[in-house]
This record gives C-alpha cells, sequence and structure tokens, in this order.
C-alpha cells in the first residue's frame, strides 16, 4: 500500500512539474496514453495492476478514456483480489474525485452493472436513486438497456430512458432514447404511448421499424412499407429481418422499384463534417480536414 | 462481434479506392487498443483506424452503436448515415458513392 502512494505522489510530482512549465516536453498522444493504459492493464499480478492503473488516473485524471482504468481497476480489486470492501472505498473515491457527468455516469454505471449480476432488487433502487442527481446521458440509456427486461423493471426502464432523452444534447441522442422509451412500452402493451414516443423520434431507423410493425398490424399497409423503407434505408441489414422484400411484393405485386426506393431514402445532408487530426493505431497522424475534393468513408466501430 | 465480421465486405470495398476515388477510415470508439490490434493483426487489415480520444464519434457523429458508416462526399458533407451491419455492406457504400 505504501509503494502505490510513493508512486502515485511521484506521478503526481511530474504533472506539477510539467504543468508548471519546468519542462518543454509535449504532451503525450493519444497513442502513447492508450498504449500507457494498456501497459497498465496487461500486468498480471492484480495488485500491481491496481497500481499501475491508479497511475494511469493519476497521470490522466481528464482523459476520455480514464473510466477504462477505473472499470478495470475495479473489476481486479472485486474479481481477483475479491476485496469487496476496498472495491467500494475506490468507487467512493473515484466518485468524490469526478465532477464531470459523463466520468460519473460510467462508474456509476459499472456499480449498477455490478449490482445487477448479484440481483435485480438493489439494482432497481440503486438506478432509481440517480434519477434526480446524475446528469449523464449514457449512463440512464445504458441502465434503461439493463432495467427493460420483463424480469427487471420496464417501467422504471422507461423513467431511464426519458431521462437520458432529457439529458441528450443531440438530436439523434434523443431520438434514440425515445425510440428505447417506446420499444420498452410497446413491450408493456402500451400501444398510445409507444405511438406518442415514437413521433419524438423522427429519424431513427429502429424507430421506424417500429412504426412499420404497428401500421402494419392496424392494416396502413402502403403506410407500414413507407416505414420499412426509410428503416432499411438507414439500417441496411433491417432489410432481411423486417422481411420488407415479402412484405412490399404483397402490397405492390407488379413493382420491381424496391431496391431503388430504398437507396433514394438512403442519401441525404446532415451537412458539413468538421474532424481535424486523429492518429491511427500506429501512431501515424492524418488531417481529415485536407481531404476536401474526396469523398470519404468513415466507419465507426470497436472491436467487441 | 458485427463490424469484425464485416471486415471482409470492408476490405473488398477498399480494392474499389481508385476506381470509385475515396479514402476509408475506421475509427474504434471504445478506446481498446490492445484488442483491436489483435483483430488487425489477425485480419491483416489494409485500412487506416484511428483512435477517437476526443468522443468524436460520441459528441460530434452521435452514433447509436457500432458499427455505424459515413459517406461523405468532396466538400465534407455527411449524405449517408449506415447503421449497423449488412452482409452486403460494401455493394451499398460503392452505390452510395457512385450517386455522390
Amino acid at each position: 500500500m505504501a509503494r502505490s502512494y510513493l508512486k502515485l505522489i511521484a506521478a503526481a510530482a511530474a504533472c506539477v512539474l510539467i504543468a508548471g512549465g519546468c519542462s518543454k516536453r509535449e504532451a503525450p498522444s493519444a497513442l502513447a496514453i492508450l498504449e500507457e493504459l494498456e501497459a497498465a492493464s496487461a500486468v498480471k499480478d492484480p495488485a500491481e495492476r491496481v497500481e499501475r492503473l491508479e497511475i494511469f488516473i493519476a497521470n490522466h485524471g481528464d482523459h476520455p478514456y480514464r473510466h477504462l482504468a477505473y472499470n478495470r481497476a475495479l473489476e481486479a480489486i472485486a474479481a481477483e483480489l475479491k476485496d469487496e470492501a476496498r472495491a467500494k472505498r475506490f468507487l467512493a473515491a473515484a466518485l468524490a474525485r469526478e465532477i464531470d457527468p459523463a466520468s460519473r455516469g460510467e462508474l456509476l454505471l459499472a456499480e449498477f452493472t455490478h449490482l445487477m449480476e448479484k440481483g435485480h432488487g438493489e439494482a432497481v433502487a440503486f438506478a432509481d436513486s440517480l434519477l434526480g442527481t446524475e446528469r449523464s446521458p449514457r449512463l440512464f440509456l445504458y441502465m434503461g438497456y439493463y432495467l427493460m427486461d420483463p424480469k427487471a423493471n420496464p417501467a422504471l426502464a422507461v423513467k431511464c430512458f426519458l431521462k437520458s432523452a432529457d439529458l441528450s444534447t443531440g438530436q439523434r441522442a434523443r431520438a434514440h432514447a425515445f425510440t428505447m422509451a417506446a420499444a420498452c412500452l410497446d413491450q408493456m402493451g402500451e400501444k398510445e404511448e409507444t405511438k406518442r414516443y415514437l413521433a419524438m423520434a423522427e429519424g431513427n431507423p429502429e424507430a421506424d421499424e417500429m412504426r412499420g410493425r404497428l401500421l402494419w398490424e392496424e392494416g396502413n399497409r402502403a403506410e407500414a412499407i413507407d416505414a420499412y423503407i426509410r428503416c432499411a434505408s438507414r439500417m441496411p441489414g433491417a432489410r432481411k429481418y423486417t422481411r420488407l422484400d415479402s412484405l412490399y411484393a404483397l402490397v405492390y405485386p407488379d413493382a420491381r422499384d424496391l431496391g431503388e426506393r430504398i437507396m433514394a431514402g438512403r442519401i441525404g445532408d446532415e451537412g458539413q463534417l468538421s474532424m481535424g487530426i486523429f492518429v491511427d493505431l500506429e501512431g501515424k497522424v492524418y488531417d481529415l480536414s485536407k481531404l476536401k475534393g474526396k469523398k470519404v468513408v468513415l466507419y465507426a466501430l470497436s472491436p467487441t | 462481434m458485427p463490424c469484425i465480421a464485416e471486415f471482409p465486405q470492408l476490405e473488398r470495398l477498399m480494392q474499389r479506392e481508385k476506381e470509385l476515388e475515396f479514402e476509408f477510415f475506421g475509427i474504434e470508439v471504445k478506446g481498446l487498443l490492445a484488442k483491436m490490434r489483435d483483430v488487425v493483426s489477425e485480419k491483416k487489415t489494409t485500412f487506416p483506424i484511428l483512435l477517437d480520444d476526443r468522443q468524436f464519434a460520441r459528441e460530434v457523429l452521435q452514433i447509436s452503436g457500432t458499427p455505424t458508416t459515413f459517406i461523405l462526399d468532396g466538400e465534407g458533407r455527411i449524405r449517408a448515415r449506415l447503421v449497423g451491419a449488412a452482409d452486403d455492406i460494401d455493394t451499398i457504400i460503392a452505390e452510395v458513392l457512385e450517386r455522390i
């Protein structure tokens, strides 16, 4: 433990020196920071790993991926060192330090998922207690995902999704949260409420899929097809699982224009994207703002 | 892993980079550097994968999940946003590129 504190003090001192302008060292690159995090995470001994992750947090307290360090340290303390009391202290200390809503949200989400693994009761009470105090739209969105399980608490999930919509600053994020609230209400058999929130989810392809299904059930087949086409335009995989081709052939037996209608719905204009400078996995720098005149495909992905 | 499952289609698309006059970039959105490097090495990926240390995908692009594909025209405007995976994603992207 003493060794751990010494390392933290040394790391903090290094930060002060750099911040104070004693060194002309440049700030570490995005890649160097992530490499530092991965090196700390790869340490075999869990106690040593936690120390290294704590140093990472001390050194990069404002880095957007610091929640990965928090989560990995928590996991090591709880699952490998099997020290529940220390995990709680670690989490409490981290929450006391973090004022950024998004970072607090990641920490609280870790606590929530941990509680969910133990059973729904405590997790539900925990989620409910956060509704009045926390400000992270992502926290409420993800708690909603877990709580919409019929065995959990779908009514609370709806509240979480609506809270997420309320806190989201972007129109798309808001539409996604409303879509999830509608999905939850639909699952609960609340048809009118489902439609109410679907109406607030304009532009979301999953909302269009739900609209299509409801309209089809009500016998509004042409409108249902329009909704399914909007969905498949923006969510290509939906063409297959909504069985759009078969439904289209039922409503328009002689038409051969489904592909063209989907493609027409695919192309729009969301406006100018300001991209700036990025670094790749090997440290190569790309200034995407210099690509003017060239078409660009940007593929947002995750390896999990 | 729906994103990784699409890699063969994306590599197929990359072979048409010159013909369709576009540049392709992956952007890893969760900060999982080691896992991403493992995948790149295993799949022998040829396209660049950028690190998202500014939470650009979440804050600016407002993605709700991965994969999400954005197709930009020569003016830097987002002309298509494709959510989720599809077996024929390469054909779909190529068709959009041909039309914008």
